[in-house]
């Protein structure tokens, strides 16, 4: 390459870097002191003794807690999403239906946080309309048979209202892309509706399905603000064990909280990772 | 014998009518196809007699058994699809099994069969491929098998070479049409390519705006199309206006020339008729005594590959005059003044009724024909 | 219709019905819920007690500001760098990709540790400044707003377009304001409205580095007050579904591509 290529080339890089500026500065050396964070104790000495901590029980079963919650608000928003992004998208619907699903979703799955967790104590907590519905019109008494909005099934519930529109416009390509051919091929080759399902449908739309349902569990693995408004930081889950070692809360212990963030880290780039390769996987077969 | 029946088969989409009463009998191994433009009602109709689509009125009978409330997988009915639907998570065996272990059919019986496939379609040693792996035409073969593989009744075929190269179109449908003769099996065949259609079937249903214009054999529908649209669509064809000059001795009076009709005329004298010459039936000299005779000026000269097509100027009209290329003859320059003879056979004769827009372009010219109603000029 | 059609429409009702409850019934608990300020009877008295609390402006009118921040200091980054990139540089667009996936690697929460972390010591001592919020924000905006940006870069396929100018004898500022950025106003716009939602709402950034903003405020409500929190939400949610309305009724009007709001890839 010539001189004067080269130095365009080089320019040509250049153009991007105010941006490449403000990403190092507030996106890479963040992640890079969590990093080094971890490995070095309260006086700046190396150490391992963070990652130690991360072994005790109470840390143990705070992991333990999030990857349940996120894995079964992950399936469920899964399952529900998939099954509305069907009905609109190939389900003989009207059409206006579904760009509406699809915008309300969009809304939707932003509606998280503090909103949502007041929405979710308008409905289910104790004085919550569908309790007392249930009491009055249905004589059940839902916080007399141990459910309550502030545990881990109540959580699940909340997050569930920001997990299955993120699957419905998630999963929404790959619907499209389920060709109405293949059914029909399906139906004159004689094979009943199960059968296509079982044998054509899922297996093409399981890597869309899998991808989704990953990134779900990382979405529900990072939330913070949900949980934290809904159960005042006292639930033990990771998001809020980190935001407690920052505030200077009990536990209040910097090191230990950076060694749980760079756990939490690692977990979302497995997910990102496995998320981007099923995604390919799946592009394969959408030709 | 009938083997499929529609009896005036409708179809409306929400207010569009897209099939209006359509009635047709199909043999029991004939090649049928159905031929038209897009928007045509033929792929409709396909799908109404595989059972996707149900008819807003009228029957349809396969086998002697009505249709109605029948399920696509009840219909013993195959279809391949223009863009071949194979299924992209399986290899190309089991594909052509799936059909098999629908029904049943497992391990040593299927793979047997899945083997016969492949050599009916000369694709023996791609069990293992994938349909991202092949081509095109080798993914539609693949469709063709998996649909055969079933022993289905009638094969239904939705424009399934439109999506190839022409050099492979060629190929495969007469692969198609070796396939269905060796199997004796019943095929019906939608397509927008007349020359597709043409040469493979047995029977063409040229259709437009929902309904049949012309039933027949291909060689019947191209010498004597029944109406306008038909004569348009297939192939092309010149016309001029004449006068008649003695309806009973079929003498008609053009540019201040006599010619010749094949036979006697029902018409008035002095009344004016569209006379229609396909471009292959004129040369340019006379090839018997019996040639009717006409002048122009050459005005173009097209080399279409095998066929060199001379436009010509004659009687204030375009005319296509199509010879084979022949490298030991020269042609005609633009501007020559040449000889247009033809037999009164090749004479396609039919009372003028004016089109509705003035024809601009030479092309325009020779296929505004005007209306014309439905008659037979042979009598 | 065909019986199979038939259920399958059947089937579909019932899931859509089934969705639709699970999203309305919240909204609508909540908004009754917001309505019993007054014992006895359905008033918007607590809507009356938020808006007349002075810490609710204040919050309100904090996090505007810091929107306002956030969506010029995000177009400023933005904007040029997606057109150089779409121009001059496409190569560069597989580590766009991969730097907006970033943010989703590193939640709000491990994000705002970070920040702390690295901005709490002089040289760089920003702990205390309002800057480290936006900054904050801006990254946390920043895959949204990058991803409507390239559509509707894409939409419009610029580099032709640049092409076509220039051969007509346009110089690049023409091309810049004539030809780039009329062509990306929808995109435009919609990431506004988007990053305008997102800060408004945002919540953990704004606790974890101690700002008054509008998300914390409305957690401390929820914790000390009852009906108050539910007229909270409400209007939070009318907000934000006011602006997605907004960015649909433009993006629909200019025929642009409808861009959807993934909250991640």
């Amino acid at each position: 390459m010539s001189r004067s290529q080269a130095l365009r080339k080089a320019g040509s890089w250049l153009g991007l870097g105010p941006f490449l500026c403000f990403a190092i500065a507030f996106m890479i050396l963040p992640a890079l002191s969590i990093l080094t964070g971890s490995f070095m104790d309260k006086s700046g000495v190396f150490t391992l003794a963070n990652f130690a901590h991360l072994a005790k029980p109470t840390i143990l079963s705070s992991y333990r807690v999030t990857i349940e919650l996120s894995a079964v608000t992950a399936a469920i928003g899964t399952i529900l999403g998939a099954l509305v992004s069907y009905a609109v998208v190939s389900g003989g619907l009207p059409k206006a239906l579904r760009s509406f699903t699809i915008t309300f979703s969009g809304v939707a799955s932003n509606f998280a946080g503090v909103p949502l967790a007041f929405a979710f104590i308008a409905t289910l907590g104790r004085t919550g309309l569908v309790t007392a519905l249930a009491k009055t019109v249905f004589g059940f008494d839902l916080y007399g048979s141990g459910f309550s909005l502030y545990s881990f099934w109540g959580l699940s519930l909340t997050y569930v209202y920001f997990q299955m529109p993120l699957m419905i416009l998630t999963i929404e390509p790959a619907i499209v892309g389920l060709r109405r051919e293949w059914r029909e091929a399906s139906e004159s080759l004689g094979a009943s509706s199960g059968t296509f399902w079982l044998r054509v449908g899922l297996p093409i739309l399981m890597p869309s399905l899998l991808a989704a349902f990953i990134l779900l569990f990382g979405n529900a693995f990072g939330a913070y603000a949900t949980a934290y408004a809904l159960t005042g930081g006292m639930l033990n889950i990771v998001p809020i064990l980190i935001g407690a070692q920052i505030r200077g809360d009990v536990l209040h212990d910097p090191n230990l909280g950076y060694a749980l963030a760079l756990g939490m880290v690692v977990v979302m780039f497995v997910a990102i990772f496995l998320y981007l390769r099923l995604q390919k996987l799946a592009s394969r077969w959408q030709k | 014998m009938a083997f499929i029946e529609l009896h005036d088969v409708r179809k409306s989409f929400g207010k569009t009518e897209v099939v209006k009463d359509l009635s047709l009998e199909v043999k029991k191994g004939e090649f049928l196809s159905f031929l038209g433009g897009s928007g045509c009602g033929k792929t409709t109709t396909l799908r109404m007699i595989a059972g996707f689509e149900t008819p807003t009125s009228g029957s349809i009978f396969i086998d002697g058994e009505d249709m109605e409330n029948v399920s696509p997988r009840r219909r013993k009915l195959g279809m391949v699809f223009q863009n071949y639907a194979l299924f992209p998570n399986m290899d190309v065996s089991g594909n052509i099994e799936f059909g098999l272990r629908a029904k049943g059919v497992k391990g040593k019986a299927a793979k047997v069969r899945v083997a016969e496939m492949l050599e009916l379609i000369g694709m023996e040693g791609y069990a293992q491929r994938y349909p991202r792996e092949l081509s095109g035409g080798q993914q539609q073969r693949v469709a063709l098998a998996r649909a055969i593989a079933v022993e289905p009744e009638a094969l239904l075929l939705d424009e399934p070479l439109s999506a190839l190269d022409a050099k492979i179109r060629q190929r495969l449908r007469d692969d198609i049409r070796s396939i269905q003769k060796k199997l004796g099996m019943t095929m019906i065949y939608v397509t927008h390519d007349q020359e597709e259609a043409l040469s493979i079937s047995d029977r063409v249903a040229v259709m437009q705006g929902g309904r049949i214009e012309q039933l027949g054999a291909p060689s019947e529908i191209y010498d004597n199309p029944a109406t306008a649209f038909v004569a348009t669509f297939i192939g092309s064809l010149c016309s001029l206006r004449c006068e008649v000059a003695d309806a009973a001795a079929g003498l008609l009076l053009v540019d201040g020339r006599i010619l010749r009709a094949a036979a006697p005329l029902d018409a008035a004298p002095g009344e004016i008729y569209s006379l229609s010459l396909r471009p292959e039936s004129i040369t340019l000299s006379p090839s018997s005594a019996e040639d009717n005779i006409l002048v122009g000026e050459v005005e173009a000269v097209k080399f279409l590959g095998s066929i060199v097509r001379l436009v010509v100027r004659s009687c204030g009209q375009a005319v296509f005059v199509d010879s084979f290329n022949d490298p030991r003859r020269s042609l005609p320059e633009p501007g020559e003044g040449v000889k247009l003879c033809f037999p009164p056979e090749a004479c396609h004769l039919r009372p003028y009724r004016p089109a509705a827009s003035v024809p601009a372009t030479p092309e325009e010219i020779s296929t505004s024909l005007g209306v014309w109603p439905i008659l037979d000029v042979r009598g | 219709m065909r019986r199979a059609d038939r259920i399958r429409e059947s089937f579909s009702w019932l899931w859509f019905g089934f969705g639709m409850l699970y999203f309305f019934l919240p909204l609508v608990a909540t908004f009754l819920f917001s309505l019993k300020g007054r014992k006895g009877i359905l008033s918007f008295a607590a809507y009356g007690n938020v808006l007349a609390d002075p810490q609710f402006l204040k919050t309100f009118l904090f996090s505007l500001e810091m929107a306002a921040f956030t969506i010029i200091v995000g177009l400023v980054l933005i904007v040029p760098t997606a057109i150089w990139i779409h121009l001059k540089l496409p190569k560069a667009k597989g580590l766009m990709e991969a730097l907006s996936l970033m943010p989703f690697v590193i939640p709000p929460i491990v994000l705002a540790f970070g920040l702390i972390k690295t901005y709490s010591k002089p040289p760089f001592a920003l702990v205390s400044s309002p800057a480290l919020l936006v900054a904050g924000y801006v990254v946390v905006s920043f895959p949204y707003m990058y991803r409507t940006i390239d559509a509707g870069l894409r939409a419009i396929d610029l580099p032709l377009l640049t092409e076509a100018a220039q051969s007509l004898g346009a110089r690049w500022t023409t091309v810049l304001f004539r030809v780039a950025l009329p062509g990306m106003r929808p995109s435009i716009l919609s990431a506004v409205f988007l990053c305008f939602a997102t800060v408004i709402g945002e919540l953990t950034l704004a606790v974890i580095l101690a700002w008054p903003a509008f998300g914390p405020y409305m957690a401390l409500v929820g914790r000390d007050l009852a009906y108050e929190p539910a007229a909270l939400s409400i209007m939070s949610f009318a907000l934000t579904w006011g602006s997605i309305g907004l960015m649909q009724f433009i993006s629909n009007r200019s025929h642009a591509r409808r861009v959807r709001r993934p909250r991640v890839p």
